[in-house]
């Protein structure tokens, strides 16, 4: 396995320990108080969830940038990226639409989807899908070809 | 894959050539040469050039194109 799908795989996992708890804690809050999680600590939530992808991320690429020195980055790994990061990109792109449709057709139904602090948690799990989308099709591809 | 190619015969071809030295001539990993080799990743048109120049031959006599339509 190379240095660049082991990094790969360090950050979908990463992704997948931090965000899936968050947002499980999240909407645990919702279903429990059904209003949408007051901005303390949706704010609070959201640093924690970010200090702890920075250790969970950070210490193991560095790990694995001191055992793997010499490993370079060729047209392989060029390649991959920019695959992963196109489909990356679509897939923000729909989860957006899907979102602002969604929201504006569900609205008069579901007046959580009025409100700030909730929408904007739906664009956060837009951007973490499409990064566990990224993360994914790189280790997907690493596997393929390899 | 419709590119077929003849990498491991050319490594072997000189004087058993390993893949980590192919790859430390051609600046790529080694996973990159393995993959080549097993057609699973077909390379950009200037490493191809690069493989055979480094074997000293020309580039269709170590990738090939096979016409699937035509068998």
């Amino acid at each position: 396995m190379c240095t660049n799908e082991r990094l790969a795989w360090v950050c979908l996992v990463s992704i997948a320990v931090v965000y899936i708890p968050y947002f499980s804690f999240l909407t645990y809050l919702v279903q429990t108080s059904n209003v949408p999680p007051p901005l303390g600590v949706a704010t609070i939530a959201f640093v924690g969830a970010i200090i702890a992808q920075m250790f969970i991320t950070g210490i193991p690429a560095a790990i694995v940038g001191i055992l793997d020195r010499k490993q370079v980055t060729d047209e392989r790994d060029i390649a991959i990226r920019h695959k992963a990061s196109t489909l990356a990109y679509v897939c923000l792109i729909s989860c957006v639409l899907i979102l602002v449709t969604g929201a504006s057709l569900l609205r008069p139904m579901f007046p959580l989807l009025g409100d700030g602090v909730f929408i904007g948690q739906l664009g956060l799990l837009c951007v973490v899908i499409s990064e566990l989308s990224n993360y994914g099709v790189q280790v997907f591809e690493y596997r393929r070809t390899t | 894959m419709p590119v077929k190619n003849s990498v491991r015969r050319c490594r072997f071809d000189a004087d058993e050539m390993t893949q980590q030295q192919l790859a430390d001539r051609l600046g790529v990993s080694r996973q990159t040469i393995i993959s080549i080799e097993s057609g699973k990743y077909q390379p950009s048109l200037e490493l191809a050039f690069r493989i055979a120049a480094l074997f000293g031959k020309r580039i269709e006599e170590v990738f090939v194109f096979v016409d699937e339509s035509k068998t």
